[in-house]
């Protein structure tokens, strides 16, 4: 089961997604149709709090891989915040923390994106 | 201390066996994680070593699905087991065998190029277990996850 929701601040082209539950085989189509949500209303400042997300596999990890590339010909990033050490490890094993940022606090990520 | 032998000997003691039959289909992969994790947890195993069981036996199960069960329904067999120190973990199924062969190390950098959103699966399981076995025989796949506990 996933919940996500987002809040956006449509100046600095930033949309926050909030990640709740799980992102594996049964709900990465919802995450991959809300960031594709995101993208086609404009927004390509992307910071997803995983604060709340308990548990991602490679389908998970898949949607982000396969829409980064797009994200950063828009000039814009997907950024990744407050994630639990479960989480983090499965990012780090696959080499993710090489080519994301990835920050404690969303205000860090925020001012990632907004102090640039 | 190496690993036994994946034909761990009949005369090996098995301290603890179940095992959880599902159809080949993604909603049933809640259930399997959570028997991986309950599996783990209820033998003592840390939180984030069950966690990790967990996900190799969600991502081995889902290329079943995926893959070796492409062209029709069928079932997914996985049962657990204790050998001494050793968990090991057999997912059995009737579909179309892995090719170990095919198999290469991702690029994550190429994928992210190509825009590739599969191939990460098979890459978390072997970094993530101690082992990793194909065997396949009259029909019958087995998929086996070895890992020492710790």
């Amino acid at each position: 089961m996933l919940t996500i929701s987002n809040k956006t601040l449509d100046k600095d082209n930033l949309a926050i997604l909030y990640l709740d539950g799980h992102i594996e085989t049964n709900s990465y189509l919802d995450f991959e149709n809300e960031l594709n949500n995101i993208l086609e209303k404009g927004y390509s400042h992307i910071i997803l709090n995983c604060r709340d997300l308990q548990y991602i596999n490679s389908a998970g990890l898949g949607v982000i891989m396969g829409l980064i590339e797009e994200v950063r010909e828009k000039d814009g990033d997907i950024k990744l915040c407050a994630m639990n050490k479960n989480v983090f490890k499965i990012f780090d094993l696959v080499g993710f923390n090489q080519l994301f940022e990835i920050y404690e606090k969303e205000e860090e990520a925020l001012n990632a994106f907004t102090q640039r | 201390m190496p690993l036994p032998n994946a034909n761990l000997k009949e005369s090996q003691r098995i301290q603890h066996q179940i095992y959880l039959k599902i159809p080949a289909q993604s909603r049933f992969l809640p259930i399997l994680r959570d028997l991986s994790e309950i599996f783990c947890r209820n033998k003592g195993m840390q939180k984030a070593f069950a966690h990790n069981v967990m996900l190799c036996v969600d991502e081995a199960a889902s290329n079943i699905i995926k893959h070796s069960y492409k062209k029709g329904p069928g079932m997914i067999t996985t049962t657990f087991a204790l050998f001494n120190n050793v968990l090991k973990i057999v997912l059995f199924h009737h579909g179309i065998p892995f090719d170990v062969s095919t198999y290469k190390e991702p690029d994550i950098k190429e994928y992210i190029k190509a825009k590739r959103k599969g191939g990460l699966g098979l890459y978390i399981i072997k970094n993530l277990m101690d082992n990793i076995y194909y065997y396949s025989k009259n029909g019958v796949n087995q998929i086996i996850l070895m890992k020492h506990i710790t």
